[in-house]
Parts: structure tokens; sequence; C-alpha cells
């Protein structure tokens, strides 16, 4: 009886608890999740990106640590790029192919915080990794044999069509507040260097690297 | 034994009655399309276990438009899948509140006549589990009206007729908004949208949908303002 009696307590304890309002509990430790869409400027064309930044805001507001990443697809980035497949293959008839790129980037996010009136400006340093590629497009992705693209495409590129990277970002954003509490939008502008990643269209490297990065943002937090 | 066994189904029933007592339970019923599928239908169950927690069941039937399977695109067929969403609500104040999301399924996907002779001789199916999770955020612009943010990264793993991470998106976006029609019943609108990888090269490289479906609740409590995301 003794047993089924604490038992029971216990439960409606833990349940009593789970259901609790805690919502004006007031923490030391905030969060913020901001999604943004972004333009890459690179060599011979401006790319479009989808992102976001999600973590938790310290010591009252002035550090944001988190999770960065953003990607630079395709079939949002209709740019093509002529390669000569690898020991002059032809590929359907062709000798020369166009192909689209992709590319995407994640990592871990340090940002010092300041505040200037209601503006709010962080500086993000990101560092991790990304990953990107050549690939083929349109008909060129029904394969004469029936076989994946992507067998294609190693064969076609000598496995060089993709290739993985380091990335070091440096930026600054600038937040601007809304009539809504806890949410606010804003614009940034990031130095984005990536080191590692070398493919057959690009074996300098450079086509991601040395390059800026804008952002728009919405960001939301506590 | 007998003791012990007494214990547990008295256990068992206070969580129930305790759990019951804060409970609610609402029915979503939705309609979309995206990249993936030309008209999907989605229907979940969703029940309030506290006010912190939320776990349901999800169902979803697409009409193909371009899918993979083994890695290689199909543009006709259909695609079911079935997932346990669950909510854990983080944080809450005034008008934001922030809710993570996990949901783990699987998914089925036919079609007939992959060979494209025109005759119904073979059928290739595929089977993946899926495992989602992300945060989102809800803001209360009013009584009746909110918008909703965040982010998932949805993967799937293909375990048949080949082992593969078929599509992986590191970083689904999500944007939506719902409007209370009365006590029972909100609409809702959603969109996702976000890079994907994975296959070896051979995936879709983006994913969006745009969904849009209304809400009913069965109970008398006022209307939770979270609605999960899908797509």
């Amino acid at each position: 009886m003794k047993k089924i009696i604490i038992a029971i307590l216990f439960i409606a304890a833990a349940n009593t608890l789970f259901s609790q309002q805690n919502t004006q509990k007031t923490s030391k430790v905030g969060w913020f999740l901001t999604p943004e869409v972004g333009a890459m400027f690179l060599e011979s064309h401006v790319g479009n990106t989808v992102g976001i930044s999600f973590g938790l805001k310290l010591w009252k507001d002035r550090i944001k640590l988190g999770i960065m990443g953003y990607g630079r697809s395709g079939p949002t980035n209709p740019a093509t790029f002529a390669i000569t497949p690898y020991n002059n293959q032809t590929y359907k008839g062709q000798s020369t192919l166009n192909v689209r790129a992709d590319w995407g980037a994640f990592g871990l996010m340090i940002a010092p915080t300041f505040h200037i009136k209601k503006i709010t400006v962080d500086v993000p340093i990101s560092y991790g990794g990304g990953a990107g590629g050549f690939y083929l497009v349109g008909d060129d992705r029904k394969t004469p044999d029936g076989d994946r693209v992507s067998v294609w495409e190693n064969k076609l590129f000598n496995g060089e069509d993709a290739a993985f990277g380091t990335m070091t970002e440096f930026g600054i954003r600038a937040f601007f507040p809304t009539k809504i509490k806890g949410m606010t939008y804003g614009a940034g502008l990031h130095y984005t260097l990536i080191s590692g990643w070398k493919t057959l269209y690009d074996p300098s490297g450079d086509f991601y690297n040395n390059k800026l990065r804008a952002s728009l943002l919405i960001n939301f937090g506590s | 034994m007998k003791k012990t066994f007494r214990v547990g189904v008295w256990a068992i029933l206070t969580l129930v009655l305790t759990a019951k007592l804060s409970a609610q339970s609402m029915v979503d019923l939705s309609v979309g399309t995206s990249h993936q599928d030309n008209f999907f239908a989605n229907m979940a169950y969703r029940y309030q276990v506290s006010n912190k927690f939320r776990v349901g069941i999800e169902g979803q039937y697409g009409a193909a438009k371009y899918r993979l399977i083994h890695a290689k695109p199909i543009t006709t067929g259909y695609a079911t899948s079935l997932g346990l969403p669950l909510t854990i609500r983080l944080f809450e104040k005034e008008q934001i509140r922030l809710d993570l999301y996990a949901k783990p399924g699987i998914r089925f996907q036919g079609v007939l006549d992959p060979d494209n002779n025109d005759e119904r001789d073979s059928v290739l199916t595929s089977m993946a589990f899926s495992f989602e999770t992300g945060l989102l955020v809800t803001i209360n612009v009013s009584e009746k009206v909110n918008f909703q943010s965040g982010v998932t990264f949805p993967l799937f793993l293909q375990t048949q007729p080949s082992s593969l991470f078929e599509n992986v998106y590191p970083g689904l976006l999500h944007f939506g908004g719902n409007y209370m029609l009365s006590t029972k019943t909100t609409a809702f609108v959603k969109t996702a949208f976000g890079p994907a990888v994975g296959g070896g090269g051979d995936t879709q490289k983006f994913g969006w949908s745009l969904q849009g479906g209304i809400r009913y609740v069965l109970g008398t409590k006022p209307m939770p303002s979270f609605v999960e995301p899908s797509f």
C-alpha cells in the first residue's frame, strides 16, 4: 500500500511539473534562431543561398554561440559552367558539358554582440566544413545505360566532380527592432575563406574561396 | 510479484488520469504540393499530454512528381509515410514561443511500370526510415492570428531496395501562419524550403513544399497556438 501511495504521489508530482506554466521565469541564458536568404558574390555570377543560424545567447546577450549553415543549391541557381570531361571523354556525343554547381557550408559560430541604441550588431565568426561540386543537368541526367548519374559524373570528371573543404567565415550583421518583442530583422555581410576544396572544373579551389556573401535575416529570440 | 503488478497498474492509471485532466487532442487535415509530389494529403492526430508535451501520429499520401528509388528518379507513382511527431515547448514569454520538434517515421514509395514499356508488368518499390528534428518559433500577432518559422533537419535512410542516405536536408526553413476560425477550428498555411544532399550526389538538390489545411480540436480547452511542420 505504501509503495502504491509513493508511486501515485511521484507520478502526480512529475505530471504536475510537466504541466506547470513557467512562462514568467527569466533566464541568464537566452536563445536565437535566425533564418536567412543570401547572395554569394562569385567570379562570374551571384549565387542564391538559403541558410540558418541558431544557438544560445550568453553573458547577458553579449555573446552568441551556435551553429550556422547555408546552401547554394543547383535548382535555385540556373547558372551553368562549361567543362571538358577528363581525358577528353565524350558524353552523349558532347565533348563539352554544361553543368550546374551546388554548395553547402556548416559550422560552429561565435558572435560578439553589441547594442547601439535600438540596433543590435553582431560579428559572427564561423568555422566548419563545406561541400559541393558540379553536376549534370536536364536531359544529361538521363544516362545512356540507365546507371546512376553519379556513376557517370565520377567517370567523366575522374572522381573530381565534388569535394569537401574547410570553411572559415567572418561577418557583421545588424538587426533592427519590430513591433513584436522577440523578433527583429536585419542584414549581414560575410567574408568566406575555403581551403582544401578542389574539383576538375576549378583545380585552384577559388570558386567559393576569398568571396563575399550578403544575407537578409529574420531573427527570433528571447 | 502480484504486489508489483498492482503498483504498476495503479501507477499507469494515475498517469493516464492526471495526464487526461490537462489533455487535449486535435486533428489536422491538409493538402499541398511539393518538389516531390504533384499533390499530397496529410492527416494527423495530436495529443496534448501536458502544457509542454505533445505527441501524435501523422500519415501522408503523395502522387509522385520527382522522387528517388535506389538514387534513380521516378516521375510517377506514390509515396506514403507514417510518422510519430513529438513536440516539447522549451520557452514561452509574451508573444513568442519556442518548441523542439522531432519525428521518427517510415516511408514507402512505389511506381508501376518502372521500365516505361506501357505495360504494368513490374513494380518498383522502396522503403526508408526517416528522422526529422528541429526548432520552431511561434509568434502570436493577435488572439486569432499567429505565424511560425524555424528550421528542421529531415533525413531519409533508404533500406530497400538498397541501403543509402537518400535525402538529407541540412536546414529546411519553415514559414507558416495560423488563423483561428472558431474556438475549435484553425486554418493554417505552411511552406518549407531548403537545400538537399545525399545519395552520392543523386539527390533532389533542393526541397520545397506548400501546404494548407484545417485543425479541429477535440475537447473544450482553448486552441493551442502551435502547429507542427510537415512537408
